[in-house]
Order: structure tokens, then sequence, then C-alpha cells
């Protein structure tokens, strides 16, 4: 045997110390589907860390039902090892994650270990601090009013659902309209939004981003690990994955512990961005568990309190004052809809729970436009506070523009026996609704839209063909970008707002361009 | 279950208890529960004895101890109590007291091993 490894051997054995004490003890009475019912442990707290010790080791379970003569537990490893009368003592350990800057970059499990093959998160024997995976929400004291923007890229929401930091923004539709996509999206923006020194005394500098992904397939997580690293996002990024093969108890955990390392950077005074996709699966895996412990089943078999296990998680996203550091975290909390219906049990709930949220349409996804946000059933109720000032003035009639279209689209089709006022409005409509079409992983920086919507409110691509207004909003952003980056696009960008010198040399640069298109 | 029949064998006499057995079994056969009886009447006798102030003492060793020293440990508990021996050869050496399923002292080589090399 190596040298070394018994020298070390020999230095453990002799610092060893033992005190064997009087120990609060239990034993397995029950054991299946990873949920546990132990006999003994008078003195377990709730969510306490317990060890069952098997013939194959020792398997951790978390303490959730406290009964008079027993509990129930969640094994969190390998429950197939426990048996009836296994020996389970406590840990005096509530279940917490161990957090610091190291965790960025990398993926997690919901326990806080690396499932990215890239080693230890802590190197050099360093002690990392721990966050309780169940954490009280900071009090109305500790908070404050939601007052910088977040830009997501995305225009649709950008200019009519904006979102502020330390808001939660549900993000709802059914399966496959583009709900990631967003998610997705809104985490390669930050790259763009933020980080320069006038950005970050505007309040604005880049999030840390926390994906949480529950219930998903291992090859769509894998997908968007790739996504967010191509898109060099993952430098600020944490991936934190309870894939569709792990137990429900890791599902059930996921967004608790995303949010436990979310609090960990809002506490250090940064901003966070928090993804949960989807909360729908979430709910699924608490009734799971719920009836496996034999909790009585309410409305659609979920148990009493899953209301209550979606405001705990999202109350915990906030903004903080600047006695406490002045950090926050939003939420853009996911849920899936079957068959459009936003009036299920789950989906209202979070509604109610969330500030506004963002419904994305199967027709309009199939209608191609994309991303498919109806403006009409999305809000956003404290965003607009947060809103830039530049956005606010270019984009403020933009809602009352689409909704007056949407109301004289059924007209389209009789167009030619329509007066010019109301042509003028469908002929504006279609091309808003072109406008705010975007493709995939393609976030547009605030400013950039900024741009566009100015030239499309402000009349200068009405005499555009629908077909031609994507491709010329493309040619328009190149031309904005190679001569008025620095006299039009930074100035935007750093001071939020479009002064009305600004506005001048923004109107002259789209006549300029527009005489480019007639050459 | 087990707390009814804890509570039914309270006051029962030598011909009651027999009755109160014979009951118990009708009732678990109707419930199709004779599966479960054997953790049910386990139940049921730590309810009685907990109301009784009685005491459950497992001790375990790896190997039989001898019997004066079996003596000497039993002298640790109350005379009331209801102590049982076992012996568990992958302790390794030491003992292990439990009391009522609800508090341990484990003092076996076993457990010290396991701390040392933090194995659970």
């Amino acid at each position: 045997m190596n040298y070394d490894i018994i020298e070390k051997l020999k230095r453990e054995i002799e610092g060893f110390k033992d005190d064997p004490k009087l120990e609060s003890v239990g034993f397995v009475m029950d054991v299946g589907d990873g949920v546990l019912k132990i006999n003994g442990l008078k003195k377990v707290m709730s969510q306490e860390m317990v060890v069952v010790a098997t013939t194959g080791g020792g398997v951790t379970a978390v303490a959730l039902n406290l009964e008079e003569d027993s509990l129930g537990a969640m094994a969190l490893g390998d429950y197939k090892k426990i048996k009836v009368g296994d020996e389970v003592r406590t840990t005096g350990k509530v279940l917490s994650i161990p957090v610091g800057r190291e965790l960025i970059g990398r993926v997690l499990n919901p326990l806080g270990e690396p499932v990215d093959g890239k080693g230890e998160l802590f190197g050099g024997g360093k002690e990392p601090a721990y966050y309780l995976i169940e954490r009280k929400a900071p009090s109305v004291l500790e908070r404050e009013s939601v007052k910088v923007p977040l830009h997501t890229g995305i225009k649709a929401i950008d200019s009519m659902i904006p979102i502020g930091r330390g808001q939660r923004e549900l993000i709802i539709g059914d399966r496959q309209t583009g709900k990631t996509s967003i998610a997705l999206d809104a985490i390669i923006n930050q790259a763009h939004d933020g980080s320069t020194s006038l950005t970050i005394s505007a309040g604005r500098k880049t999030p840390i981003c926390i994906y949480v992904a529950i219930g998903q397939k291992e090859s769509s997580v894998a997908k968007i690990i790739d996504q967010l690293q191509a898109a060099g996002a993952m430098k600020y990024s944490i991936v934190i994955s309870a894939p569709a093969s792990s137990p429900a108890a890791f599902w059930y955990l996921a967004p608790y512990a995303g949010c436990a390392v979310g609090e960990y950077f809002m506490d250090q005074g940064e901003d966070v961005l928090i993804i949960f996709d989807d909360l729908s699966k979430h709910a699924v895996s608490y009734r799971q568990i719920s009836l496996l412990l034999r909790r009585p089943p309410g409305r659609e078999a979920f148990p009493g309190d899953i209301f209550y296990l979606h405001s705990r998680l999202l109350e915990r996203s906030a903004k903080l004052s600047k006695e406490k550091g002045g950090g926050s975290m939003t939420a853009l909390p996911i849920i899936e809809t079957q068959l459009s219906d936003v009036s299920a049990y789950i989906p209202t709930n979070v509604i109610s729970i969330t500030d506004g949220q963002i419904y994305l349409e199967a027709d309009l996804f199939y209608q191609g436009i994309r991303p498919a946000v109806n403006a009409g059933l999305s809000v956003s109720r404290v965003g607009s506070s947060a809103q830039t000032k530049a956005m606010k003035k270019v984009a403020g009639k933009l809602r009352l523009e689409l909704a007056q279209f949407r109301e004289l689209q059924a007209f389209v089709q009789f167009a030619s026996d329509l007066d010019e006022a109301t042509k003028k409005k469908i002929r504006r409509g279609e091309l808003i609704t072109e406008i705010l079409k975007q493709d995939d992983a393609a976030p547009l920086p605030f400013e950039r839209q900024v741009a566009v919507f100015y030239a499309a409110l402000n009349g200068y691509l009405d005499d555009l063909q629908k077909d031609a207004v994507r491709a010329t909003e493309k040619r328009y952003l190149e031309f904005l970008g190679k001569l008025h980056e620095a006299d039009i696009l930074s100035p935007i960008r750093e001071s939020g707002d479009l002064t009305a010198e600004i506005e001048e040399k923004l109107g002259e640069a789209i006549k300029n361009f527009k005489a480019t298109l007639k050459v | 279950m087990a707390k009814a029949l804890a509570r039914a064998l309270e006051n029962a006499t030598p011909e009651t208890s027999e009755k109160i057995g014979k009951n118990f079994i009708t009732i678990v056969k109707k419930y199709d529960a004779l599966k479960k009886s054997a953790t049910i009447l386990d139940e049921a006798g730590r309810i009685k004895m907990r109301a009784e102030g009685r005491r459950r003492v497992l001790i375990q060793t790896a190997r039989p101890l001898p019997q004066e020293k079996l003596a000497g440990m039993k002298k640790l508990f109350r005379d009331k109590d209801v102590v049982s021996e076992k012996t568990d050869p992958t302790l390794i050496a030491g003992v292990k007291i439990t009391i009522n399923d609800e508090e341990m002292l484990d003092n076996t080589l076993k457990r010290k091993l396991e701390n040392l090399f933090q194995l659970t």
C-alpha cells in the first residue's frame, strides 16, 4: 500500500475521538416507492435529514410527516437498498445545499452534487457555505419595490409585458408552444444587457441565471446545456437538473434547491434570474409523494397544501432593500397547460401567486407568429414601473394598436370595402405583428428593440410590403450597428432613455437607411 | 388496532385476556391483516408497557455474553424492565443497547469504524 495512504490513515486514527452517547433512533416499518414509514425518532425535526443504515451503506432520507408514533420520510438515495427493520438515525441537520461562486457554470442535482463530470465543486479543502433548502421568504421590511428592468431580448415581452428584477412572471402555454425557448432567450440575452460601468450604475448588471429542470428528458436537458454553452451563457449560469429518471423526491426538491442557490447570490447583493421548468411536473411529483404518505387527496388528487407548495417557493423571489444589499431574484416559473385550459387547478394557483403571466397560444404558434405570445391575455402587474423610459416612450401605444388591430382582423378579408382609416389600422397591425415575430435563440438587445419600435410605430415602415418587413428589419439593424453604434445605440443602452437629441439622430438615420433601400 | 388491543388488555383478567385474544384474531382475519398481526401485537405490547412505565431493553453483542456479565448489565436497569439479549457478529466487538426501540447507546467497533471512515 502507498506509504502516504498509510500515514494518512495513521493520522486519522490517532486523532480519532469517540464519545458514544444515548441517541435517538428509529426503525423502518414500511418502505415503498421511495417513501418510508419509520417507528421511533421522537425528537426528529421537520425536514431533518435522517440516515438509514442498510447493508449496502447509509441512505439519506428527509423527514416529512411527523406523526404521533411514527414518521413519514422521503428517501433521497437508492431506496431499493432499504429493508424493513433497518436502523434510522437523525443527523441534526435540516436539508441544505452547499453554495458558493464555484457553482457558476456547473450542472448539479437537487442535493448540490455535480452531475457534469467536471470534478468536485469545492476543491482545495475549502469548506462551502450551506443554505437551507426550505427558507423563509424575505419580510416586507427587507424588500423594496421592483424598479430595475430585466430585459428578455424578446420584443413582444420587453415592449408589452416588461419584467422587473425581483418580479415573478409566469410563462404559461400548451406543450410545444415555445415556453422553454422564451426562458432560454432570457438567459442568453443577459450577456448583452448589463456589465458595462454605466449600466451597472443604472442598476443593470448581468444576473446569475439558474435553470431548474424538473422531470425533463435527459436529452432535453443536455440540449439546453449545449445551447447555453454555445451562446456563452454558461459563464453566468447554473443548471439544476432533476431529470425524468430521477426519483419524485428530486423533482420535489429541485426548485427549492435552485431557490436556495439563488438566495445565496441575492444575499451577496447580486441579481439572479431563476427559471422553474416546469412547476406542473413539480406539482405532480408532490402529489405522488403526498399520496404515498397517505395524506388526504383533494381536487385533482392534489393534497391540501398544493397552493402553499408554490406560494412559499415563489415568495422567495424578491428585490431586497439597500440595507439588505440590494440583490434581487427574478423568477420565471413555467406551467404547461392541457388543451389551453388555464382554468385548471395548478395554472390558476400559480397565476394568482405570480405578478403576471406570458400566455403562449398554440393557434398563434401554428399561424407562424413566434413567439406565440397572446398580448391580450398576457400581463405584467409590476413590470411597467421597471420599464426603461426609452421603451415606454416608443412602445407605449403598441398594446393599444395591436388590440385595435385584433378587433378589426375579422374584416381583413373584406379589406377593399373598408374606409381609409380602418385600412391604415389594419396595415399598421400587420406591420406590428410582423415586427414582433422573432427567431428562436436570437434575443435582441434592448436598444435595438427601441430602434425597431421607433421606426415601426412612427410610420417609417408603413410603405413596406408585409413579406419584406423582417428582411428590412434585419438590414436596418445591420445599418444601425455599423454606422450608429456610438451615437445612437450605445447612448440608449447606457442611459435607458431616448432623449430628443438621440430621437432626432435616429429619425435622420432611418431616413438615410430608407434612401439606401430605394437604390 | 394496536392501540385498541392495548386498551382492551389494560384491566383484563387471565380469562378475559383469552377472550380478547380470540376476538383479536377474528378481527384480524376479517380485515385480512394476518400478515400484519405480528407488527400489531408488537406495537400493542409497546403501548401497554409504556402505559405501565416499563421499558423494553435489547442488549446486542457480537458474541454471546458470559452469564455473570449479562447479569451485571441487567442490574443497570429497573426490575420491571424487560431485558433481552441478541448476538450480531456484524457488530465486531463492543455492545449496543436499545431502549424501547427509540433510544440507543452504540459502543460497538462497527460504529467506531464507520465514524472513522464516515461510511454512513
